[in-house]
């Protein structure tokens, strides 16, 4: 990251600066290719879509990526997510409460559909897991 | 892209302020540090008076910058006022002989709010649209004057992307029709020609900030002000043949007189620069695929350049480009998450008007600038579009 987006950002939280430059879990960087789940939400025509992708046993997910296109609020979210489930319990997906992305990242009220489109790809993903293993 | 190691800021948003021209700044330094000349200009004491002359100087380099008399200059906060002042003060100065009044869609808020305003009280506005260029064509205008239009109001240069109108052509279509002409200049007074002997305007607005001047002071041009053909919309004085009152702000009109005269002097040489610019930018991106000029070509001004990257997130792409400062859309427009209405009227879509970013040139821009930001500029939009989602079933 350069000196100048590690100072203080007047909009954008540092957190949020972080994990946006970060992008561990981009698929860009570090692709899954084959044997996967995956689920899209949001809008194409409106800047706001994303798409992850996983690789998972019975127990739990092995790994998991994502691609995107959007805001960085968008962005910085996908990153904290796919961090908080890489390895997790199939399980325990739903234990995860998405809205509290909002104050964590310190996303605008009137961004809060970002959180709708997580919790829309992130059900999705959960879904196919349950019935794969059921 | 995120990593690269040279931090330093390069400001490439000329079109929403330019920086102030270190001549300008002495010049104003000068003047508040002057004892002798500390008065209300309007004041009849020496002091006073010494404060009139000043100001009386201003108004002769800025007039003589567009080739207009001086007595048909007032002095106003800005552009925005200028056409608030113009706009309001006229269309109801002639209110009794008609309602009817003529824009266009591509205008500033500063042009666009007023006549929203006239709207709710009463008055009835067509608003014409550009070609997919940002251009009027002359033929809807003609077709669009009707025997109660008063006014038609058309800005020169587009901020947001450069557009260039006709405006030696459509003001002779109004001053045929007898309809008075308002003509929002901000962006384009200091950068290109304008010889207001030569060209049948009305009313001119003019921003000081935008060619190397301060910010708070600009100017409006009101062809044969004696006649007074606007009603005031502020009140509580004389100042400014009575059509603008306050006290005038000295160290900013000597300023704001101080950028005109370097512009006579240099805007032959800047134009020369912002071409070299433009057209450098373009043969940088010329091999880039799915990277597209928005607005004309044809008829733009050089120091304005606004492209769209289709499948990138405009947000996200600024952020990406930081410590560059560019531009989404209108800077008196950023806290509206609204797409920009300029682009939205060139039949672009959302997706193609958030992908959009606009750099915009001063005086300090050099090539090596230009190269540094379209080095960001192309990483952050491959890094972007990299991770564009994949098998999509749109």
């Amino acid at each position: 990251m350069s000196d100048f987006h590690k100072k203080k950002h007047d909009i954008y939280s540092s957190y949020l600066i972080e994990l946006f430059a970060r992008s561990d879990y981009s698929d860009a960087k570090d692709s899954i290719t084959t044997n996967h789940y995956e689920a899209f939400a949001g809008d194409i025509n409106d800047n706001s879509f994303i798409q992850i992708k996983c690789i998972a046993d019975d127990k739990s997910i092995k790994k998991i990526r994502y691609r995107v296109i959007g805001c960085p609020y968008l962005m910085a979210s996908l990153e904290w997510l796919c961090e908080n489930l890489e390895n997790k319990c199939i399980n325990d997906i739903e234990k995860i409460t998405l809205i509290d992305l909002m104050e964590i990242l310190k996303i605008p009220s009137d961004r809060r559909s970002i959180i709708l489109l997580l919790e829309d790809a992130v059900n999705d993903i959960r879904l196919q897991l349950i019935k794969k293993t059921t | 892209m995120i990593g690269n190691n040279r931090n330093r800021k390069i400001y490439m948003d000329g079109a929403a302020t330019m920086p102030t021209d270190p001549e300008v700044i002495e010049s104003m330094l000068a003047c508040l540090n002057n004892k002798e000349l500390f008065a209300n200009p309007s004041s009849v004491h020496a002091s006073g008076r010494d404060a009139m002359h000043k100001i009386e100087k201003a108004r002769d380099q800025i007039s003589t910058l567009i080739n207009a008399n001086k007595e048909d200059l007032i002095f106003t906060s800005g552009a925005t006022e200028s056409n608030n002042l113009a706009i309001i003060g006229s269309a109801k100065f002639r209110a009794n002989n008609g309602k009817h009044l003529i824009t266009m869609t591509t205008e500033h808020k500063a042009v666009s709010g007023p006549f929203d305003y006239l709207e709710e009280e009463g008055f009835e506005v067509t608003r014409l649209r550009p070609g997919t260029d940002g251009l009027l064509d002359t033929k809807q205008l003609k077709k669009a004057i009707r025997e109660d239009t008063q006014l038609v109001s058309i800005m020169h240069i587009n901020n947001e992307i450069g557009a260039i109108q006709n405006i030696f052509e459509i003001a002779s279509v109004c001053e045929d029709q007898g309809v008075l002409f308002h003509c929002d200049a901000a962006q384009s007074v200091g950068k290109i020609s304008i010889d207001l002997k030569k060209l049948p305007i009305d009313l001119l607005s003019i921003s000081a900030h935008k060619f190397y001047g301060p910010q708070g002071i600009g100017a409006l041009f009101i062809k044969e002000a004696h006649k007074v053909k606007l009603l005031p919309i502020t009140h509580g004085g004389e100042q400014e043949m009575w059509v603008r009152p306050g006290t005038l702000p000295l160290h900013q009109i000597i300023g704001f007189g101080v950028a005109a005269k370097l512009a006579m002097t240099r805007m032959r040489e800047d134009l020369v620069l912002m071409e070299d610019l433009s057209n450098h930018f373009f043969e940088k991106i010329r091999n880039l695929p799915d990277i597209f000029l928005n607005g004309s070509d044809k008829s733009r001004y050089p120091g304005i350049v606004n492209i769209r990257a289709p499948g990138v997130n405009g947000e996200s792409l600024l952020l990406l480009l930081e410590p560059l400062c560019v531009a989404q859309g209108s800077a008196c427009n950023s806290k509206n998450s609204e797409p920009s209405h300029v682009l939205r009227e060139l039949g672009l879509n959302d997706h193609e008007i958030q992908s959009s970013i606009r750099f915009s040139f001063t005086r300090d821009t050099t090539r090596d600038d230009v190269d540094f930001a379209l080095e960001k500029y192309i990483s952050a939009v491959n890094q972007l579009r990299k991770n564009y989602p994949s098998n999509i079933n749109e």
